[in-house]
């Protein structure tokens, strides 16, 4: 039987690629912002469901960090004047 | 009976669990194809913040009734840990989103300010063309 956390974890982890592909067409800054925001959302939701999945909370603590950086980055440069 | 009770409650957390993460799937769902899909730059904002957040918030809370569950059956600190990082992700996910909001929608708000100024002023240019 596949396991319902890692099934969830791969589904929500394409619909981050999806997002992640919509950063490609843009065409301003703000469309490519907003697609980078939500794909770490969701791709946070993945890593929650893959660390139930594979047991290891160091991938959790990673998903923590690299949103931390990414999350940072995006405000930072909404904040920029060019948005 | 106990065990009868724990198989039960054991069920009847992984329906719901099930349910959460269905759920959590779907409103990731919504949030992609509209930011796929969505002509507009607002709209695409307003729903890939929201049902994106909505989706996170539904695993999160599966997360944690799992935690919960796992420490009350088997014990353990490494539940608890568990439940106190999906939280602490949780709340940085919705803490930024709403500052990345905020910020994208004061710009525009300013950005209507000015153009409704700039228009106005160049009403009263018009108007004023055909007095001199």
């Amino acid at each position: 039987m596949v396991d319902t956390w890692l099934f969830a974890s791969v589904c929500l982890f394409f619909l981050a690629f999806c997002a992640v592909l919509r950063i490609i067409p843009g065409p301003s800054l703000l469309d490519r912002l907003i697609a980078i925001n939500a794909a770490v959302t969701i791709a946070c939701g993945a890593a929650i469901a893959l660390t139930i999945s594979t047991g290891n909370l160091n991938v959790l603590e990673t998903a923590i960090i690299v949103a931390l950086v990414m999350f940072a980055g995006t405000i930072w440069m909404a904040f920029a004047p060019g948005v | 009976m106990r065990r009868g009770c724990e198989a039960v409650s054991a069920w009847l957390i992984d329906d719901i669990l099930f349910l959460l993460l269905v759920a959590c799937i779907g409103f990731g769902g919504i949030g992609v194809i509209g930011l796929l899909l969505f002509p507009d730059k607002w709209s695409r904002m307003f729903t890939g913040v929201r049902a994106t957040l909505i989706s996170t918030g539904l695993v999160t809370f599966a997360a944690i009734i799992y935690g919960l569950f796992a420490w009350l059956s088997r014990g353990g600190v490494q539940y608890e840990y568990f439940i106190l990082l999906s939280v602490l992700l949780f709340a940085l996910i919705v803490i930024a989103n709403i500052i990345f909001s905020s910020t994208v929608l004061r710009k525009k708000e300013g950005r209507g300010h000015l153009s409704q100024h700039d228009a106005s002023s160049s009403l009263q240019h018009t108007d004023r063309k055909p007095e001199e």
